[in-house]
């Protein structure tokens, strides 16, 4: 019997000819893909546009250098959404735009799931562990803090009742006097106005709901808030409000009844410094407080991408960053809460020589060592808030869970009655999938 | 085999999804085909051969057994380098389909993989009607609810920026910052546009659409021109509304595509004598109308919705004495749905005629794909393709009548026309930062908002700080807005000062004015409480104040508006280049109106 020949090597000569052949095109022509293009010398910070005060925020990356290398701040867009379109507008087989980006941690969850963040060590031990943990990611953490955000009550006039029945278990004894202010309008900002209406128990159920638990935690309390709407507890315009009209409302009233805001730390500055809202005695005519059961998280974190073009410098950039003195400037100057607890100490800052920061808190007034304490005790209260603030769920897909929740919960405070189980069990389905990602089978209206 | 061979394409790209994995399916499918239908034949012959050796043999024979056994030897070495071929291409084919079986699977086992993001910038009023095809594009590509794509759609910039944004890298003039999302697609009106802004990063996409520009007419003209027209066509409609007294209602030329397309076509028929003369015409209405109605112009729904207001006899007159020029499906969707079209409007009156005549123009809507180098990729640029293609195959065909969308010589008349004839302001905000202009921001913030809206969109607006931040130190100005179009950037200028509070040293205005330098401008503002009583007062530097205006390198004027309780010095309120107006006098429509003038 004859041995049928069956030579190996024409066939691994095979197989190499065609998978060299058929590869080899793409990779001659293929652009170097594997980094950010541009000057290695130069940190490009993609972010949106800067809203703190005097663009302190972008005054400070641009003015970094360290042997020799420069950052520079790109500025994308007022809108929120706008600006993470073009953070996300890149490929993992393409080049990258940004070295470092500026990102709400809102979005944290789904830049990683993206392969856009990488792993960071955090350059010191002195950061907030609320804002860490904001940055972390399955254990892993992916963003540096960088700027804190977290709402208060602003109050004009006795509101305890008020903000326990509009953000706590319930005033006792009835309807309360006065009116609440909170943004509702059909963006992000309204997720987080929802989530604190409606508690921290909300925040694992965003992923995989049932319309039973939706039932038990969720509409008790947006039936209040419905209620409170109704009634003029809360202004009925809130509906149509985002931050700004809120700001403009509470400044312009003129309030007989108590009236109360929840609005970011941001807005501080712009009352304690208005002539308007001081008493004969110049002192601050309005008080401020955490939210009783605590506000939601936001701010943002410092990302490097994976093709960053010099590392160890975005990283020396970061670490800049989050340092005490230029943290303390940040807070005083452009309005952004620190991420440091160190930073909230405001009376170290004469005996750290945190001279521009003391500088723009003192600004021409005759009595700046008031202003300083002033603001000292303001910073305590945004500390003490941090530490009692929500986390909202790492989700990739979180903003279409933030979307598909609103437009449910939106859909019950506009309502002229509390909606029927069916309406929880649809809005329970369509939650779980948002969260996996999946598109609305019809419209993205609820209900 | 060849029904197989024709399907294979179709079921490749089903399976794949892309075409380049498909094109891999199909290869192997071919290959294996061919060789499972010669195999046998093949082999059947040489065994044939091989049982016949015994018959009579040709003469020629014996001189091909060296090339026989020459076969035989390497047969062997050849099948096997033809399976390595065929092994090869099968695992180049796993390699093509192994993220799209990945993506799959996760797709009916797990939690969807993440979509690309693909920015399509359209004009800005056809935003909700590209956010609906987005919709559909994305849920028409999803496997199990799972998109591949995540199309954010945003507003293009205006027509005449188009050009600069995209030479620019999409940035501000001062490239301090990008003036949105860098888009992957950009839907303009007409070939002829993305003509103008085809450049060596730009490709050409193809044409995605059409739509046809009509001539609306208010129903109560109606008689009129069908009276006095005697027949009515597009001519004699076109010539009925070029009389004196009578006008044309257009989009904004320097901001949409549909207006400029519009303006073309008017010109295309020659209407007036020139296009000179037709721009003079048209910006007729609008100077009648009001500031608003500059606003107004940006927009065709904004536009129509005029229809539906109530204004002085006069200016209600004008508006329905003339025709509108604009897309043929916007006016008939305004007449069939009023109510939801303009909220808040008057749904009975306003109603428009469409007189049965050819289309003004037709827009044949182009894509053009901005090619940005660093976040260029292969599957980015396939994706996109695939969007124009898809837009594309959606497209509805012009009637056969339609003229096209004018060009050539006729669109550079009138663009340079249009740009001979606007008489855009360039206006520089400057606000006192110093501490005592606290008491003031009421009074601030509303003249702010006042300036900024009594400019048209197509001026532009900056807005500078001016402070400083130590008694003895020299005004720093730190640029909070730099100079940009006032449509798109004068409501963030008004929120801005929503939330600024002023904190530092007396503001010098002369030195505020010196500190400004050669910076391009039509007219400075600067908004201050006139810094009374203290080392900077305006009344003690009024000389000072006059010297740097006049001596400064451009001869824009400096308006000081005084928000503070005292009164303006009286040696600038008529000084030469400079004048100061107490806040609650000031009329910014009208000083600003005062200055404009054709560029």
């Amino acid at each position: 019997m004859t041995r049928r020949r069956h030579p190996v090597w024409p066939f691994v000569v095979g197989v190499a000819l065609t998978v060299g052949l058929s590869t080899a095109p793409s990779l001659l022509t293929r652009a170097p893909a594997t980094g950010c293009p541009g000057d290695a010398d130069e940190i490009t910070v993609g972010a949106g546009y800067d809203d703190s005060l005097d663009r302190t925020q972008r005054d400070v990356i641009n003015a970094w250098q360290d042997r020799g290398q420069t950052a520079r701040y790109v500025e994308i867009s007022r809108i929120p959404d706008d600006a993470r379109a073009e953070m996300a507008a890149t490929d993992l087989d393409g080049p990258c735009p940004y070295d470092v980006l500026v990102l709400d941690v809102a979005h944290l969850a789904e830049f990683v799931a993206n392969g856009y963040a990488s792993p960071v060590d955090l350059p010191h031990q002195g950061f907030m562990s609320r804002s860490v943990a904001a940055g972390r990611v399955d254990g892993t953490q992916y963003g540096v803090p960088f700027a804190a955000d977290v709402p208060l009550a602003y109050s004009m006039g006795a509101t305890d009742p008020l903000v326990a029945a509009v953000w706590g278990q319930g005033a006792p004894g009835g309807k309360p006097p006065g009116q609440a202010l909170t943004q509702l309008d059909d963006y992000e900002g309204a997720m987080v106005n929802l989530i604190e209406a409606i508690g921290p128990e909300v925040v694992p159920l965003l992923s995989d709901p049932t319309g039973a638990e939706l039932r038990r935690v969720v509409e008790p309390r947006l039936e209040t808030w419905r209620t409170a709407l109704k009634t003029g507890l809360i202004d009925g315009d809130s509906l149509d409000h985002s931050e700004n009209a809120t700001l403009r409302a509470f400044r312009s009233a003129h309030p007989s009844a108590p009236l109360v805001m929840r609005h970011w730390p941001s807005v501080f500055r712009a009352l304690w410094l208005d002539d308007r809202f001081r008493d004969a005695d110049d002192k601050p005519a309005f008080t401020y407080r955490p939210l009783p059961r605590g506000g939601v998280l936001g701010g943002s974190v410092l990302v490097v991408s994976p093709k960053a073009r010099n590392r160890p410098a975005a990283e020396s950039l970061i670490k800049h960053l989050t340092t005490p003195e230029v943290q303390a400037k940040l807070f005083a100057c452009g309005s952004y809460a620190p991420v440091l607890a160190a930073a909230y100490d405001v009376a170290d800052y004469e005996s750290r020589r945190f001279t521009e920061a003391l500088t723009c808190l003192r600004g021409d007034s005759e009595k700046p060592d008031a202003l300083v304490a002033e603001f000292a005790d303001f910073a305590q209260t945004v500390r003490q808030a941090m530490d009692g603030a929500l986390l909202r769920p790492q989700l990739p897909y979180y903003s279409r869970v933030s979307e598909t929740f609103r437009a449910c919960a939106l859909t019950v405070l506009r309502s002229a009655a509390p909606r029927d189980a069916a309406f929880y069990d649809e809005f329970a389905a369509r939650l779980s999938a948002a969260a996996a990602g999946r598109l609305p089978e019809e419209s993205s209206a609820c209900g | 085999m060849i029904a197989l061979l024709g399907i294979l394409p179709e079921i490749g790209l089903a399976v794949t999804g892309t075409e380049l994995a498909a094109r891999w399916v199909v290869r192997i499918a071919i290959g294996v085909i061919l060789v499972a239908a010669v195999y046998r034949p093949v082999r059947d012959r040489w065994r044939r051969r091989a049982a016949g050796r015994d018959r009579r043999r040709p003469r020629w024979w014996p001189r091909l057994a060296a090339a026989r056994r020459l076969i035989g030897t390497l047969w062997p070495w050849l099948r096997m380098g033809a399976a390595g071929v065929v092994a090869g291409g099968m695992v180049l084919a796993l390699a093509q389909l192994a993220p799209a079986a990945r993506q799959r699977f996760e797709a009916y086992f797990g939690q969807c993989p993440m979509p690309r993001e693909i920015v399509l910038s359209v004009p800005s009023y056809d935003v909700p009607g590209f956010e609906l095809l987005a919709a559909e594009f994305t849920a028409g590509r999803a496997v199990n609810g799972c998109a591949e794509t995540r199309l954010k759609v945003v507003a293009a910039p205006p027509v005449s920026g188009l050009l600069a944004a995209l030479r620019g890298g999409w940035r501000s003039a001062d490239e301090t910052r990008l003036i949105g999302p860098r888009p992957d697609l950009v839907v303009v009106e007409s070939r002829d546009l993305a003509d103008l802004l085809a450049g060596d990063r730009v490709e050409d996409a193809g044409p995605i659409g059409y739509a046809e520009i009509a001539v609306g007419v208010p129903e109560t003209l109606r008689n009129q021109v069908e009276r006095e027209t005697g027949g009515v066509s597009l001519d004699s409609v076109l010539r009925f509304y070029a009389q004196p007294g009578r006008n044309f209602a257009r989009p904004e030329p320097l901001t949409s595509g549909l207006g400029l397309m519009a303006t073309a076509g008017l010109n295309m028929h020659r209407v007036f004598p020139d296009p000179e003369a037709a721009e003079d015409k048209m910006r007729e209405l609008p100077e009648e109308m009001g500031d608003d109605f500059w606003k107004d112009q940006s927009d065709p729904v904004s536009l129509l919705c005029n229809l539906q207001r109530d204004y002085e006899p006069r200016r209600n007159s004008l508006l329905r004495r003339s025709a509108f020029l604009l897309p043929r499906h916007v006016m008939d969707d305004y007449n069939n749905r009023t109510a939801r079209f303009c909220p808040g409007g008057n749904g009975d009156r306003g109603r428009l005629w469409i007189p049965d005549v050819p289309p003004l123009a037709t827009l044949d809507y182009r894509a053009i794909r901005p090619i940005w180098p660093d976040r260029e990729s292969a599957g980015r640029g396939e994706v996109v393709h695939e969007l124009a293609a898809w837009l594309r195959a959606r497209a509805v065909t012009p009637t056969p009548e339609a003229q096209p969308a004018p060009g050539g010589d006729v669109l550079a008349a009138t663009m340079e026309a249009i740009r001979n004839r606007e008489q855009r302001l360039d206006l520089a905000v400057v606000l006192d930062g110093s501490g005592s202009m606290r008491r003031h921001m009421p009074v601030t913030l509303r003249s702010v908002a006042e300036i900024v809206d009594a400019l048209r969109p197509t001026d532009r607006v900056s807005l500078d700080i001016a402070r400083r931040p130590f008694r003895d130190a020299r005004p720093r100005i730190s640029t909070a807005y730099p100079s940009d179009l006032a449509g798109s950037q004068g409501d963030q200028v008004v929120d801005y000062l929503g939330q600024w509070t002023p904190r530092d040293w007396d503001l010098d205005v002369a030195a505020t004015i010196g500190g400004m330098g050669n910076r391009p401008m039509d007219v400075m503002v600067i908004v201050t409480d006139t810094s009374p009583g203290k080392q900077a007062d305006l009344r003690k530097i009024t000389e000072e104040v006059v010297e740097q205006a006049t001596g400064k390198p451009s001869d824009a004027p400096v308006y000081i508006v005084n928000v503070g309780d005292a009164e303006c010095p009286p040696a600038l309120r008529d000084a030469a280049g400079v004048f100061c107006v107490d806040a609650a006098g000031f009329d910014p429509a009208t000083a600003l109106d005062r200055l404009r003038e054709p560029r």
